[in-house]
């Protein structure tokens, strides 16, 4: 059953490649203002589903729904942020410069994109070079690129990936501030810690298939 | 149509091809007087010529058909699209052979870079990269959607092609080869010509039936595989 | 926001990333220069070749810098996944290609005003040939071959052995729009000719495929 209150919704979500199931008919019901974990082994279809929802990548069969738009149209684009294991930056340009291009693209004023950086507490990254950057400053500068368009929905593929401790108490208190100001949150990850802390609801992909014991919001 | 039907139906327009084969096989090599400057190699024409049409024809299935896929997403337009340019570059290549075969003892040379031969070579070269494309590319809704698109490229493409080579070919005329594949058709000529034309039209026609029925059924194997997949608990 | 704004965007961003690398300006140079070489081999400067095949090998050139141009111009998107960025994003679909076309069609004629003047000295062009007309040529030549590019580079960014497939894709339909420009060259180096004729035709063309990549832009930028 499909919350009609409930921000992003799944229902009957399979997904092939060829002849790999790499989803089998998921449903989700996640509330706005939550943040649900997302557990799975590697090849479980966290990527897969997590795509699917951002819009880069179309279902084989069921729906998906962001607020009132359908998963890969423009309206649910618009309030969906991805960040995904690789920044999706040019490397050749600052961190500055690309966000100003995301802002632009999504259809925002430069002031969008500093806006963004201040939020992650990034404002000293603006001007370097993307290439240039370390993991755990790539990952802030990808992040912000996530927020310039201030998404209602964040996809959240593997963040706490190769982040220090540091980086990771950061990142933990930005999630837990967008959540209060209502931002729906899906992150997905086969580390459990950093996540489970924030966590209101969990999920576990196995081979595709949401396992039993799955989800429920308080 | 139940499927017995569909096999009676097969049968029976495969054994009218095949009669029309051989119908045009007589009036080809027997049928139709021997031509007076060149000789019996000028039967190849009863060939060559309905290989070329049939080309075309089943090349305008596939524009049709992928239009058709642009507008709807319907399997059947896709299946009839890789039909129809699978089937028309064979045709066409059996055409694209024969001419030289034909030419090299008539004109000296084996090709010319007239109108006509130039826009087909084209086209051969054309419709052999939507193959390309679509062997490539992976299935799914990828690969119908793209080769469509390519389709309507090639639609819009040939008419320009055309005039821009005839343009070109007056400007730059090539010798004068007289005894063209055309020139001076005899009653008993024309006869045996549209028996070909008609039994390599029923034969493309045949062609590509089977291979859009491949098609759809390829489709359906692999929508019941997945039905399969998903109803597995493991 | 307006998608010419969107397009100027990506546009001004591929131009950016290729002055700090410069990478496929490289590339495009030195092929091009490489072809020229190698035809001198066969022209052995005889002036009254490059009469009868200058267009031909101008073109040759310059197909094959813009074949590294408009390849670039998506592989430059496997960096990071930076392509996955612009699929998921609102922008209209037709607006990216623009972009994506823009940046290759300025980059070719950067590359050409270095070419066909080192191509004018190298080869002994004719005095008496058209230059204002064989720059509208390569104008019009340059967009037909961005226009198409782009589309096609964007449909084999899905394929395996994207490097085989764009040629094999642009090439073909291209025909008529590669056959107006080495007329229109070749008649432009001799003094004018039927060159106004080839002109139109490429125009022409230019027209057609533009509104045809356009329309159908959605079907090669769409998500798998």
């Amino acid at each position: 059953m499909l919350s009609a209150t409930c921000f992003l919704r799944c229902s009957r979500l399979s997904r092939f490649f060829g002849d790999f199931a790499a989803l089998r008919q998921v449903e989700l019901a996640c509330p706005a203002g939550t943040l649900t974990a997302l557990w799975g082994a590697n090849g479980a279809g966290k990527s897969t589903l997590l795509r699917i929802l951002a819009g880069g990548l179309r279902p084989s069969e069921g729906e998906a729904w962001i607020g009132d738009a359908a998963a890969g149209t423009a309206a649910a684009r618009r309030q969906t942020g991805l960040l995904w294991h690789a920044s999706l930056l040019q490397p050749a340009l600052t961190v500055a410069e690309n966000l100003r291009f995301y802002a632009r693209l999504y259809g925002l004023s430069a002031a969008a994109a500093e806006r963004a950086l201040a939020e992650v507490g990034g404002e000293l990254l603006g001007a370097r070079r993307v290439g240039e950057l370390s993991q755990g400053m790539r990952q802030k500068a990808a992040l912000a690129r996530c927020l310039v368009h201030a998404p209602k929905l964040l996809l959240l593929d593997e963040p706490f990936a190769s982040l220090d401790s540091a980086s990771v108490g950061e990142l933990q208190a930005t999630l837990a501030r967008l959540r209060e100001g209502g931002t729906t949150i899906l992150a997905s990850s086969h580390q459990a810690e950093p996540l489970r802390a924030l966590a209101d609801a969990e999920l576990t992909l196995e081979r595709g298939r949401l396992s039993a014991g799955a989800a429920s919001h308080a | 149509m139940s499927g017995a039907a569909k096999s009676r139906w097969f049968a029976g327009a495969a054994a009218a091809t095949l009669a029309l084969l051989l119908i045009a096989l007589y009036w080809a090599l027997i049928g139709a007087p021997t031509e007076a400057t060149m000789g019996t190699i000028q039967r190849i024409f009863y060939y060559h010529v309905p290989a070329a049409f049939s080309a075309w024809v089943a090349f305008g299935l596939n524009a049709a058909a992928s239009a058709w896929y642009l507008a709807r997403r319907s399997p059947k337009a896709d299946a009839l699209a890789v039909a129809g340019a699978e089937v028309g570059l064979a045709f066409l290549s059996v055409n694209l052979i024969s001419g030289p075969i034909w030419a090299h003892p008539v004109w000296g040379v084996w090709w010319v870079w007239d109108a006509r031969l130039t826009l087909t070579l084209a086209m051969w070269v054309m419709y052999a990269s939507y193959l390309i494309l679509r062997q490539l590319t992976p299935p799914g809704s990828l690969q119908p959607r793209l080769a469509a698109a390519l389709s309507m490229f090639f639609a819009a493409d040939i008419p320009i092609d055309y005039m821009a080579i005839r343009w070109w070919r007056t400007q730059h005329p090539a010798p004068v080869l007289f005894g063209g594949p055309d020139s001076g058709l005899a009653p008993r000529m024309l006869v045996a010509l549209l028996w070909s034309l008609a039994a390599f039209l029923a034969l493309a026609g045949l062609l590509m039936w089977m291979r859009y029925r491949q098609a759809l059924a390829q489709d359906e194997l692999t929508r019941r595989r997945q039905q399969q997949l998903l109803a597995q608990e493991a | 926001m307006p998608s010419w704004r969107i397009a100027a965007a990506v546009a001004a961003r591929d131009l950016r990333i290729e002055a700090r690398t410069r990478e496929a300006l490289l590339a495009m140079g030195f092929y091009a220069v490489l072809v020229m070489v190698i035809f001198s081999f066969a022209f052995a400067g005889d002036a009254s070749l490059t009469g009868l095949a200058g267009g031909g090998l101008l073109w040759v050139a310059l197909l094959f810098a813009a074949l590294v141009a408009l390849d670039r111009s998506f592989s430059r998107e496997a960096a990071e996944s930076s392509w996955t960025g612009l699929l998921i994003s609102p922008a209209p679909r037709v607006a990216v290609l623009a972009g994506k076309f823009a940046s290759s069609f300025v980059l070719l004629l950067g590359l050409e005003a270095l070419l066909v003047p080192l191509f004018a000295v190298l080869f002994n062009a004719p005095r008496s040939a058209n230059w204002g007309g064989i720059a509208v040529t390569v104008l019009l030549g340059s967009w037909a071959l961005a226009a198409n590019g782009t589309y096609f580079a964007a449909m084999s960014a899905h394929a395996r052995q994207r490097g085989l497939l764009l040629p094999l894709l642009l090439l073909p339909v291209s025909i008529p729009a590669v056959l107006a420009m080495v007329e229109a060259t070749q008649a432009y180096l001799a003094g004018g000719g039927m060159a106004n004729y080839w002109l139109r035709i490429l125009a022409g063309y230019n027209v057609i495929f533009t509104a045809l990549g356009a329309m159908l832009a959605d079907a090669v930028l769409e998500a798998e």
